[in-house]
């Protein structure tokens, strides 16, 4: 029996990176002794998989995974055990059971949309021209060696309102990371520090040439925090 | 009133520049959090060094469960900051803080380090330092924390007796609860620093080193120490817990949100160590033999793993196979988790013909992962000397029997450096390592890998080897590469450490009064991490003792006689230095002693301690046993 669980993260919480989130749920799991499907072989794990992991220090209450029962279980009971089991400032918001053959939530995370409070007043300015640029590639260390992305490609769409900054940047083919570019824009502007509240609040997936919230299907999931 | 004195809004915008930040906010699984204005008494419970190697410190898991359970006491925990850390923190004039409710170290009633071993001084001063509390004891004020120790490292406080107020000597389960009524008492009644610390001092197990002085003979030989209070026994006898059943912790195991060292529940099973290897130190200061009962035991796991979620069980103790109902108690273990995909290890350990059993027993809900022996030297000679006596035979057929019950992978741990240690001792290590690599083909597994793994002796006090010489470097350096050089098998792999972070242990480990300036010094010039190979730095340390005009060499490397006061001889671990004396001639004439517990009690000082029952009563089936530790491969 596959679950899609819709789970959030803030406060102190939001510093857990997403491997020691994974064990963190893992476990509170085990303590809830939900009835969790293992894979077989050597060396078990749990069948849990997570969508698109979210960058440490950012807070979110549309955070996606999907787990394996070996027996049936009403999604309301999921959640309250579920939830029971979490740390303070980890929170499972609601649970909905998947038909057979839906898509991972891996091939279907196309893009996420995040909301940066107290945007500092020079980002208009560098946000304008930052859109304005084709192309603005970056080279990271990755695995050993290096990779060069196209950070201005990754930035689907931004727009500032009064304080509020708001990015949909994409997750496939690359991650985009909105401090990333905070971090780029703040250089542009020869500007100190940067926000550090960013909140992601919508994962989305491509429809046509656009984009549709991934959890539309599932209205169960859809539960106002 | 937290909101007031918590820094977690100072901390929290340094958090995106730090790696690992989760290591710094606390809210673990079964963490308490009490409102410090509910509580008479505030302890912070630090372990001086990261937190993914504090954290499963068991020892502070225990007090902090035993004084959180009390409604008037609250107990938080710290631990040091990583580099990049400590430079934000100070940076924005961020004191060290804990990790629960983030209070400044400051703020607490009591700060109580644990002190594990002896590389680890430098941190609890930088600790200090960085909570803006004054690093020397001397120079703290009325309204400072009290600054205690404990630990192993604690049964010589000699060089850090500048900088602790007053030490643990010993078992903590039941100090606590008396230092915490003392101090609240003291609290109450407005008295001053020195006035409760005169009423500590009477507890056993305190010692409080303000209250001694040493003196010294005129070529630098200590004379002794003495009492210069009248609270101050002439010498401090060791706290002991008889009945570990009357302590069953944990009974709700904290879960770390972030990766540590040893992710699993721990479990003591016992006590104490009446094995008599004379390199360990832990084994002469735990006595005697305190088990757990297997009701007990199971108790905790039972409820530990149904609280916690933990994916593995330890059962911990110096010498785990050595319980007398071990197999009865992994067998149970095994069986309360068969179909749960939890896995059990054994650290600390020992497996022969016996053992073998046991730990197909234990990989029944596991995997077969790697064996890990302990048989400390190359030579049967050699383990005579130290007492660890097992036959190469005895090595051999366990490691046949092991590789032909589907084990492919073995370590091995040795030491060099040892009292009496020839080249012929040191190349009998590759010779045993090649012998059991060998004994993977003898027993039809081809996939056989064995790791010896070697590094230098550090004497230790409270142990037959106080009194001996430890290797210059530069032999043990030599000593080092002619094992490498001598291993044949290309099926092993031969890891060693040495050099100069034994000599500093060694210099700690059996260090006076006057080496702690040297620890201050080597503090200011910027050592850390010193235990950490890659913070490590021998020049601050060098530069630091040419400084203080203190030779090294004269700490580590000159035998001593028998008459020769020592630093920690006015600390009574339970064992007496008589007893030590002579264990230490058997030695050298190359002679082994009889575990108590199956041998005749050899009067060794323990029941001086105060021990209701025989120190030696545990049964006879346990004699077979090699040393060794097991667990999953990391």
């Amino acid at each position: 029996m596959r679950y899609r669980v819709r789970w959030g993260k803030r406060g102190k919480m939001r510093f857990l990176s997403h491997h020691d989130e994974a064990s963190v749920i893992e476990r509170s799991i085990r303590r809830a002794s939900l009835p969790l499907a293992y894979t077989k072989g050597f060396s078990p794990h749990p069948k849990i998989a997570f969508g698109s992991g979210l960058p440490v220090g950012y807070r979110s209450d549309i955070e996606l995974l999907d787990l394996e029962l070996t027996e049936p279980l009403p999604s309301d009971e999921l959640v309250r055990r579920f939830d029971a089991g979490l740390p303070k400032d980890m929170v499972v918001h609601a649970a909905a059971q998947l038909p057979p053959g839906v898509t991972s939530l891996g091939a279907t995370i196309h893009a996420a949309d995040y909301h940066i409070a107290s945007a500092a007043p020079w980002l208009a300015e560098a946000l304008a021209g930052f859109m304005r640029l084709d192309t603005y590639l970056i080279t990271k260390p990755y695995k050993g060696g290096e990779r060069t992305d196209d950070l201005r490609a990754g930035v689907l769409d931004a727009s500032l309102a009064g304080n509020d900054l708001y990015m949909r940047c994409a997750i496939k083919p690359r991650s985009v990371r909105p401090l990333d570019v905070l971090d780029v824009m703040q250089e542009l502007a020869g500007e100190p520090g940067y926000p550090i509240e960013i909140e992601r609040t919508a994962l989305l997936t491509q429809q046509g040439d656009g984009f549709v919230e991934l959890d539309e299907n599932y209205k169960e999931l859809k539960v106002a925090s | 009133m937290i909101e007031e004195i918590s820094v977690w809004s100072q901390i929290e915008p340094l958090l995106p520049r730090v790696r690992k930040p989760a290591q710094y906010i606390g809210g673990e699984w079964n963490a308490t959090i009490k409102d410090p204005a509910d509580v008479d008494l505030s302890w912070l419970l630090v372990f001086p060094d990261a937190y993914e190697v504090g954290f499963p410190n068991q020892g502070i898991h225990v007090l902090y469960e035993i004084l959180n359970e009390r409604h008037d006491v609250m107990a938080e925990r710290g631990y040091c900051p990583m580099p990049d850390m400590e430079v934000q923190m100070r940076a924005a004039a961020v004191p060290a803080f804990s990790i629960e409710n983030h209070l400044p170290a400051g703020f607490f009633d009591i700060i109580a380090f644990t002190l594990p071993q002896e590389n680890i001084y430098t941190n609890v001063l930088n600790f200090l330092d960085l909570a803006g509390i004054p690093i020397r004891s001397n120079e703290r004020h009325e309204g400072d924390p009290l600054v205690i120790a404990g630990g192993h490292a604690a049964f010589n406080p000699e060089p850090m007796s500048a900088h602790i107020d007053l030490f643990v000597i010993g078992d903590g389960e039941e100090v606590v609860h008396e230092i915490s009524d003392a101090v609240m008492q003291a609290k109450s009644s407005r008295a001053s620093k020195q006035q409760l610390l005169g009423s500590l001092a009477r507890i056993q197990g305190i010692y409080v080193p303000s209250f001694y002085e040493p003196e010294y003979l005129p070529d630098g030989r200590l004379r002794g120490t003495f009492p210069r209070h009248p609270a101050a026994p002439a010498r401090v006898t060791r706290a002991t817990v008889f009945d570990l059943d009357a302590y069953p912790y944990p009974k709700k195991p904290m879960v770390p949100l972030t990766d540590v060292v040893h992710d699993r529940l721990a479990v003591e099973i016992f006590r104490g160590c009446t094995r008599g290897c004379r390199f360990c130190q832990a084994g002469m200061i735990t006595r005697p033999v305190r088990e757990r009962s297997t009701e007990t035991v199971r108790t905790i796991i039972n409820d530990g793993l149904q609280e916690s979620g933990l994916p593995e069980v330890g059962l911990l103790s110096l010498s785990s196979a050595d319980h007398s109902e071990i197999l009865e108690l992994v067998g149970a273990v095994a069986d309360d988790n068969e179909a749960t995909n939890v896995s059990v290890s054994l650290p600390s350990t020992r497996v022969d013909a016996f053992n073998v059993t046991l730990a197909d027993e234990l990989s029944r809900t596991g995997r077969k992962t790697g064996l890990t022996f302990a048989p400390e030297a190359g030579t049967e000679r050699m383990r005579r000397v130290i007492n660890k006596t097992v036959t190469e035979e005895d090595m051999l057929a366990t490691a046949r029997a092991s590789f032909a019950g589907g084990w492919h992978h073995m370590k091995l741990y040795f030491m060099c450096g040892l009292p009496t240690e020839r080249d012929e001792d040191v190349v009998g290590i590759a010779d045993i390592a090649d012998k059991v690599a060998e004994q993977g083909k003898i027993a039809g597994n081809r996939n056989v890998k064995v790791t010896a793994s070697c590094g230098a002796f550090v004497p230790k006090p409270h142990t037959p080897f106080q009194w001996c010489a430890q290797d210059p470097i530069d032999e043990t350096e030599r000593k080092l590469r002619l094992l490498r050089s001598s291993v044949k098998s290309r099926k092993v792999k031969c890891r060693v450490h040495g050099g100069w972070a034994a000599q500093l242990e060694g210099f700690l480990s059996r260090g006076d009064r006057r080496i702690g300036p040297v620890i201050e010094e080597a503090w200011r010039l910027g050592a850390k991490f010193d235990q950490w190979g890659d913070h490590f730095d021998p020049s601050l340390w060098k530069q630091a003792a040419e400084t203080c005009g203190v030779d090294v060499s004269w700490y580590t490397q000159r035998e001593r006689d028998r008459r020769e006061a020592l630093p920690w001889d006015h600390i009574f671990a339970g064992v007496e230095k008589d007893w030590l004396w002579a264990d230490w001639e058997m030695a050298r004439a190359g002679r082994d002693l009889d575990d108590c517990r199956w041998g005749p009690c050899t009067d060794c000082g323990t029941h001086d301690l105060g021990t209701t029952t025989e120190c030696h009563e545990i049964s006879a089936d346990t004699k077979i046993a090699l040393p060794l530790v097991m667990g999953p491969q990391r």
